[in-house]
């Protein structure tokens, strides 16, 4: 009996995506709290502690997407349309959006201030990769 | 509609093009004027409005296609805590503002910490869930937000305001957080703009010469509860020493409106869900005023008790699909309700198929003529009618 619950309990973890922030080197926060991170997804955040400005990377794969429903409460589509909100009403600037995980990493290693929102990533000289799971 | 009287509205065709070619690779990798550390973006929407039992708007059954609104903005962050930005902006509703460009906003921000920023110039105003992106067709379901809330006719009136906003963000540790947003400043609106147009429909006089307030200022809080998903917001708003001098080079007589403090407060209250939003808002306006015609010497108060509510429910079926529906309640005199009101039960569904095109269509079904014009129908109203409405908006 204890056989199967762990083995229930392996087979749903292994269903539920991983989520990670990906930060750009220079970030100055080590691992920001995942209320830290929906702030900043949703726009009420725009600058790290040391004043530089947060560029919100997103990715378009399904994989993203389901990261950033599950932190942000949003799925990309409307996320998006909440910052079409923000930057049409002077609140904000937009983030970046690109087709892939793997462009979304790219992007964060050359851009200062960069956050992505993925559901893994490995760990490389350009970026930092914080568990933000709930 | 073809009015003879009216100048040629700027249709921007060109415009149009412009956007469409620009939003077909939006966000991509790189943004144009990247290298210069600016960013530009636009929208445009058009659509097609009618009235059906009572003119609204100068709108009648047969429909009218001058119904559009673009903008375009640039914004840049030269350096670490700053923020600037401009966007200007131009709508065609029927007879008000007929396409004429204005600044929408223009500022400088400075995000000193989370807990505090603050923007000086032209910004728009926090009131209400959604005031701050009356314009913004892309950033939501319904073509119109809430009329019992915000209102069409009056956009200048609470759209923006020139001054000095201080906001921020409070983290308040296991209870959720809190947004906080003040503001003061003052403005001289637009004597040609979709107001000053309204208040000559009043009877203030045939044209507005000056419309301006001393002090334009409000606040709005907003708690993000620990509750996943839901928001509780209040907004207050004070226009103190509103003046209008208007004229009727007809009659040859002038007036003269002057209100102390025009106050508004809305509550408000957001859940969202994964596969749903629910909102739900009220306000009420305290507004004093008081009128004198020279040369008659005649001289009248005007008293403004009005109130309005909405609960509305957006379903985010698909990504490329979502139906809204809400009921919305206007009321000329909240002490009494049954004087004049407006009751609308409203239905929308948004199409969006490309991330950034979107298609809309609206039906409004409605109970009272508050808000209606006589002129607008002279052979009198029709308790029970309805308003159609089409758009498509595309941005970058």
């Amino acid at each position: 009996m204890r056989h199967l619950a762990l083995l229930v309990v392996l087979l749903a973890a292994a269903r539920l995506p991983a989520e990670v922030a990906v930060l750009n080197a220079h970030v100055p926060e080590d691992s920001p709290s995942v209320e830290r991170v929906r702030d900043i997804m949703l726009g009420r955040i725009s600058t790290w502690s040391d004043g530089s400005a947060v560029r919100i990377v997103l990715s378009l794969e399904e994989s993203a997407d389901l990261v950033v429903r599950e932190i942000v409460g949003r799925d990309t589509e409307r996320l998006l349309r909440g910052w079409k909100r923000l930057v049409f009403s002077g609140g904000g600037a937009m983030p970046r959006v690109v087709q892939t995980n793997r462009q979304a990493l790219e992007l964060v290693r050359d851009l200062p201030g960069a956050i992505a929102l993925l559901p893994e990533a490995p760990a490389a000289e350009g970026w930092r990769v914080v568990e933000v799971g709930k | 509609m073809l009015d003879a009287k009216r100048p040629l509205r700027r249709t921007p065709t060109a415009l149009v093009a412009i956007l469409a070619l620009l939003a077909t690779p939006a966000w991509g990798y790189e943004y144009p004027g990247e290298a210069l550390g600016l960013e530009a973006h636009g929208f445009a929407s058009f659509g097609w409005l009618a009235a059906a039992g009572n003119n609204w708007f100068g709108v009648d059954d047969r429909g009218t296609t001058q119904f559009w609104e673009a903008a375009t903005n640039v914004i840049a962050r030269p350096v670490d805590r700053l923020r600037l930005g401009a966007q200007i902006y131009a709508r065609d509703l029927s007879r008000y503002d007929n396409g004429r460009a204005t600044l929408d906003w223009a500022y400088a921000d400075w995000r000193a910490a989370d807990a505090l920023g603050v923007t000086v110039g032209r910004f728009k105003i926090p009131f209400g869930l959604y005031n701050e992106e009356l314009d913004v067709d892309a950033a939501r379901v319904p073509i119109f937000l809430p009329l019992s809330i915000y209102a069409l006719r009056t956009r200048d009136f609470y759209i923006s305001n020139d001054g000095v906003k201080v906001y921020g963000l409070v983290q308040i540790g296991g209870g959720g957080s809190v947004e906080y947003a003040l503001h003061a400043g003052r403005k001289s609106y637009n004597t040609n703009g979709g107001f000053a147009t309204y208040l000559t429909e009043l009877g203030l006089g045939e044209r507005i010469d000056t419309m301006t307030t001393g002090l334009n200022a409000g606040g709005m809080v907003q708690w993000n509860t620990p509750w996943s998903g839901l928001a509780l917001r209040a907004s207050l708003l004070d226009l103190h020493d509103f003046r209008v001098d208007a004229a009727s080079p007809a009659t040859g007589t002038t007036s003269h409106t002057q209100a102390e403090n025009y106050w508004q407060g809305v509550l408000s209250a957001q859940l969202e869900l994964p596969s749903a939003t629910l909102a739900a808002e009220y306000l009420r306006i305290h507004g004093r005023a008081h009128v004198e015609v020279a040369p008659l010497g005649f001289g009248s108060d005007l008293v403004d008790n009005s109130a309005g509510a909405y609960a509305s429910a957006t379903w985010h079926a698909r990504r490329w699909l979502e139906p809204y529906a809400a009921f919305e309640a206007t009321w000329a005199d909240a002490y009494h309700d049954s004087a004049s009101y407006v009751y609308a039960a409203v239905l929308a569904v948004r199409f969006q198929p490309l991330a950034h095109w979107s298609l809309k269509a609206e039906f409004r079904d409605l109970w009272g003529t508050t808000g209606l014009l006589a002129s607008d129908n002279p052979s009198g109203f029709t308790q029970n009618w309805q308003i159609f409405a089409l758009k498509t908006t595309v941005d970058f």
